[in-house]
């Protein structure tokens, strides 16, 4: 067995996998070669050197915080559970028919008798011809046409007060001008 | 709890003295017959499971992925999960593979959202740098101090090369060497075929001896 042998199957040699003729082999191999020796020495002060190391503290904490996850995990399959049995799906649906019949009632319904109204004639209102604009108005809007509209102008300059004194002042202000004369 | 036992609590020191009893109990059998015991809805059942696997997990997830905080988190969430899917456990394997299984995928996805991750992977060097500064503790006064700081020094070292070794490699270092897992069990546990196992656990054990060798007398 050459060196490049022994370091090539020297796992299954070192866990005792090997066949017979193998591990006879391999010890040959080792009473001859120092290096050999040397590899099997340290990785077996190595190994021997790791399980000797101080193993990880579990925190207090630990088997509380996993007594609640526990908790939630049966809370979780309780909860699937019931939303899974027979008798909350036959609910459930028969509440969703319910639901979908109440909201779909109108267009259920017979349609609402219709109703023959007798039509109903507009006169054409009468066309005024606005003093002084030279168009044609209707009756209201023509009041203003045929006042000018530019007469109470002046009042409008009655909107414009300090912002302070507006809500004091009295109704007066409401006149823009545009009201019809009483 | 879901799973509760069937008996009534009994009161006062006649409960501690029963629930005592069946510890001793659950405790005197095999890893298959408390899982059955906990599917059949004993409470204590479950807790006996954890009783018997947390502190090797522990030890298992920290020297896979170095860092003790996340490796407490990785052995909660081993736990949740074998509890949740535990009626789905193949109870003719063993039931010790299956939560290595399952520890060592946690693991190994630990590991890859780790190198995605730089401030994680910044931590955990920040926290070896701590340890390093830690000051000698004087353990046994019959040695001197340059055999403490030689000894404290090839721990750290082996600490160092399991660290070292590409994550596949040492995952089945780990489980051989600090577990005892056979080559079929860590076959299972990693989902690699036998030959793969072993040829990675050779180099595994090449890598560790070079990077310890120097140190070793």
């Amino acid at each position: 067995m050459t060196c490049t042998e022994f370091v090539a199957g020297f796992s299954d040699y070192y866990d005792g996998t090997a066949t017979e003729e193998v591990v006879a082999a391999a010890e040959e191999h080792l009473q001859e070669c120092e290096s050999c020796r040397r590899y099997r020495h340290v990785v077996a002060s190595g190994a021997h050197v790791l399980r000797g190391l101080p193993g990880v503290e579990l925190r207090e904490d630990f088997h509380p915080r996993l007594r609640h996850n526990l908790f939630h995990v049966d809370d979780e399959i309780l909860l699937r559970r019931h939303t899974s049995s027979g008798t909350t799906v036959l609910v459930v649906a028969g509440m969703a028919t319910f639901l979908s019949a109440l909201a779909w009632s109108p267009t259920l319904r017979p349609s609402a008798p219709v109703v023959e109204l007798a039509p109903i004639v507009v006169s054409r209102p009468v066309a005024v011809r606005a003093a002084g604009l030279g168009f044609e108005s209707y009756l209201g809007v023509a009041t203003y046409a045929q006042r000018g509209l530019w007469e109470d102008a002046h009042r409008l300059f009655l909107e414009y007060s300090a912002l302070s004194r507006r809500y004091s002042q009295r109704p007066t202000l409401v006149s823009t001008g545009l009201e019809e004369d009483h | 709890m879901a799973r509760v036992s069937a008996k009534k609590p009994s009161t006062g020191s006649a409960f501690v003295g029963e629930a005592a009893e069946h510890r001793k109990l659950l405790s005197e059998l095999g890893d298959s017959q408390v899982v059955q015991r906990s599917l059949d809805g004993d409470s204590r059942a479950f807790g006996e499971l954890v009783a018997r696997y947390d502190q090797r997990l522990l030890n298992f997830v920290y020297r896979t992925i170095g860092d003790r905080e996340r490796a407490q988190d990785l052995v909660q969430e081993t736990f949740v999960r074998v509890y949740r899917h535990l009626q789905r456990f193949d109870q003719s394997k063993k039931f010790s593979t299956w939560i290595y299984t399952i520890a060592s995928n946690l693991a190994k996805n630990e590991l890859r959202n780790r190198s995605r991750n730089p401030l994680v992977l910044f931590q955990t060097i920040k926290k070896n740098w701590d340890a390093d500064h830690r000051p000698l503790e004087w353990e046994d006064t019959a040695y001197k101090p340059d055999d403490l700081f030689r000894k404290r020094h090839l721990r750290e070292k082996v600490e160092e090369a399991v660290t070292h070794l590409p994550e596949h490699h040492r995952i089945v270092f780990v489980l051989r060497e600090l577990e005892g897992k056979t080559y079929e069990e860590i076959a299972e546990i990693t989902g690699c075929n036998l030959g793969t196992v072993k040829s990675r656990l050779n180099r595994a054990r090449n890598n560790f001896a070079t990077i310890i060798a120097p140190m070793i007398d």
